[in-house]
């Protein structure tokens, strides 16, 4: 049941820079973590892909899929790219 | 009507990646069908499921509306309770498995138990 999930993870942590990834639903409970990234983080990640999407919708604009926020956080010599997708959201930790 | 080889089958379908056992229940805690490495866990892990899940719903304020899910973090597993029509479906799974996962685990099995499970309810 859990295989799309686990191969997209995999996929993702094989990719070059990567370093972590994490997928969150919208509860913020985590779906899976690999390399860096910690389950526990998972809820702080879905609020900031949360929080951000509301900015967005501040605008006036529309809800359609060019408007979904992703959220970049740097720290050091790293990267988190955070983006939130339907019901869920994707993190990804990069070098 | 209801076969319940596959409903045994659909249970053994979320019973991988780390969770030890899937078990739907009737209101009164007895078992239905059920995923799991024994009979002895299944009848252990339900008779808790089915107290915990009866405890939590009489003490749920009729303001708040009934209770629909309960995960549970303990020290040595998860686990995830839910209605399905008016049976238990609880799933108990390692350390290691995401609560998330859990819950998706449990929202595709009642999504897919929901409508033929109406149907014997009724009965």
């Amino acid at each position: 049941m859990e295989t799309g999930i686990n191969n997209i993870l995999a996929k993702l942590t094989e990719s070059e820079g990567v370093i972590g990834v994490l997928i969150a639903d919208e509860h913020g409970l985590c779906l899976g973590a690999r390399g860096i990234a910690k389950a526990s983080s998972a809820g702080f990640i879905a609020s900031i892909a949360t929080h951000a999407r509301e900015l967005t919708e501040m605008k006036g604009r529309s809800d359609s899929k060019e408007d979904t926020p992703t959220i970049s956080v740097e720290y050091g010599n790293s990267t988190i790219l955070i983006r939130s997708e339907g019901n869920h959201t994707l993190a990804v930790w990069k070098s | 009507m209801l076969k319940p080889k596959l409903i045994s089958q659909v249970l053994q379908q979320a019973t991988t990646g780390g969770v030890k056992a899937t078990i739907l229940l009737n209101p009164e805690g007895s078992l239905l069908a059920f995923a799991a490495q024994s009979d002895r866990d299944a009848r252990i892990y339900g008779a808790i499921a089915s107290n915990i899940w009866t405890i939590y719903s009489k003490h749920c304020k009729p303001e708040v509306g009934p209770l629909s899910f309960l995960m549970l973090e303990c020290e040595e597993g998860k686990v995830a309770i839910t209605v399905v029509s008016t049976m238990i479906l609880c799933l108990v799974a390692r350390d290691d498995v995401e609560l998330g996962i859990l819950k998706a685990k449990c929202e595709a099995l009642t999504r897919h138990l929901e409508e033929p499970l109406s149907r014997v309810a009724g009965y």
